[in-house]
């Protein structure tokens, strides 16, 4: 009986890790952690800076189940308010965050610049990045 | 009118580029982004009847190495007017520069930016185009208080780790950069605003401010405004008061305005929009006081394209007019 817990313990676990999302920057950074606020205030071009960084903040492609989230966790805003965001702050020179077409592809730029911080599933987490959030 | 269908054609154009999203700019890379706007509108009352084309505009802009960045934009307007009454027609090409400044990013508390941009003052003041609007038309308060953009420096920033209340303060010693493209012409303004986001759905603010006119009036202004977005519903009241030296007349008089408008989304491409609108002025040449109501409809296939139509009853009837629009944010 133990053992049936253990294993159906063992796969929830398993399914709530690789559902779960991680806000990352490289190893550089000397940034400890971040609040969902600040991550929030970054994503919207609100907050440029940490400790004298430049940040360059990365989303995913829009289609993916994972921006979705991140919206909706993080940014707290709809599809049609982020777009009605962007429209006010493109007239004002502001532009969105770069995208890049695949979470492999967010965690490979977080790695290679300075600066740089992007959302990936835990699951694709390794020593090559640094987790400052998890949502 | 040819140049207006070149405009339309070259930036349609875009609407087929790879990745390219209507209101959004077209990013050349991230040193380069261009964007354009035009607006139509027809207006009748009492004693217009206009067909009117009112703005035609490009920018650019784009991050530059070593935390600067830049924005420059070129508007003609009103580019073409047809008056019916009148049975006349007018054309004006000539591009006007209504932005052209350089940002510099220090930090997130002080930013500094030189050239010329829109004071940032409210809401409305900063959202100046049709498309961005909820109403075809503009308040009285933000055409005849300040002016609308400023030619010098200004620095701004967040007075808080969480980016909730944002601050400008804003000097012009000088002539606008073009000074014939201006609602208010003058050579010196001073001022500050203060902007606290309350939450996601409230914001406050405040402006103070001064400036001496061509006309050689000083005038000294205070302001205040309140926002509330929850969808479906969106309130927003902006109220000014200011204090007019004449030095010409060697009088002293005052003006208030304000307005109070509420929009009901119906759903997430039609509203309902209702504004009130009261300004009153003392100065000797241009004595007058209106009490404004408008109801209109506002249709939005996309966010960029914005279909208005309102109706405005003056307390001067004789001014009640008709004013529908059609605007595209490219």
């Amino acid at each position: 009986m133990s053992v049936k817990v253990l294993i159906f313990t063992l796969v929830l676990s398993v399914n709530s890790f690789a559902s779960g999302y991680a806000v990352i920057m490289n190893t550089h950074t000397t940034i400890k952690n971040l609040s969902a606020k600040e991550i929030k205030n970054i994503f919207l071009m609100k907050k440029y800076f940490i400790n004298d960084m430049k940040l360059i903040p990365v989303n995913s492609a829009a289609s993916l189940e994972i921006r979705a989230r991140f919206e909706q966790d993080i940014l707290h805003k709809n599809r049609n308010k982020l777009n009605k965001y962007w429209v006010k702050k493109h007239f004002q020179g502001i532009q969105p965050p770069v995208v890049q077409a695949s979470m492999n592809a967010v965690k490979l730029f977080v790695k290679n610049v300075d600066g740089a911080i992007g959302y990936i599933p835990i699951r694709l987490l390794d020593s090559d990045v640094k987790v400052l959030y998890e949502f | 009118m040819k140049y207006f269908f070149i405009f339309i054609v070259f930036f349609s154009s875009w609407l087929f580029a790879d990745e390219y999203k209507l209101g959004h700019g077209y990013k050349v890379d991230n040193a380069l982004n261009m964007g354009a706007y035009f607006s139509v509108d027809y207006t009748n009352d009492k004693s217009i009847d206009r067909f009117r084309l009112d703005d035609m505009a490009v920018l650019a802009y784009g991050n530059l190495p070593s935390n600067f960045s830049y924005l420059a934009e070129f508007e003609a307007a009103p580019f073409y007017v047809k008056d019916y009454k009148q049975g006349t027609s007018q054309t004006n090409t000539t591009p006007h520069k209504e932005r052209m400044y350089l940002n510099y990013f220090y930090s997130d508390m002080f930013n500094f930016r030189l050239g010329k941009f829109i004071t940032p003052i409210g809401y409305w003041n900063l959202e100046p185009i049709n498309v961005l609007r909820d109403t075809s038309s503009n308040p009285l308060y933000s055409e005849k208080m300040f002016p609308k953009f400023v030619t010098g420096v200004e620095t701004y920033g967040y007075l808080d780790e969480d980016e909730q209340i944002q601050y400008h303060f804003f000097l012009q010693s000088t002539d606008d950069i073009d000074k014939n493209y201006i609602n208010i012409q003058n050579d010196f303004f001073l001022g500050a605003s203060l902007g606290y986001e309350v939450s996601d759905e409230i914001e406050v603010g405040s402006s103070v401010g001064y400036y001496e006119t061509y006309e050689r009036k000083d005038v000294s202004f205070v302001e205040a405004n309140a926002k509330y977005e929850n969808y479906p519903f969106l309130v927003q009241t902006e109220w000014a008061y200011t204090n007019v030296q004449n030095n010409v007349l060697h009088s002293n008089a005052y003006q208030i305005g304000g307005y109070l408008q509420g929009m009901y989304n119906l759903n997430p491409k039609n509203a309902l929009v209702s504004r009130y609108e009261y300004f009153k002025d003392t100065q000797k040449n241009v004595m007058s006081k209106n009490h404004i109501y408008v109801i209109g409809y506002s249709y939005r296939p996309f966010y960029a394209v914005s279909i208005k139509g309102e109706y405005q009853f003056n307390s001067d009837s004789y001014l009640n007019k008709a004013i529908i629009s059609f605007s595209v944010l490219f």
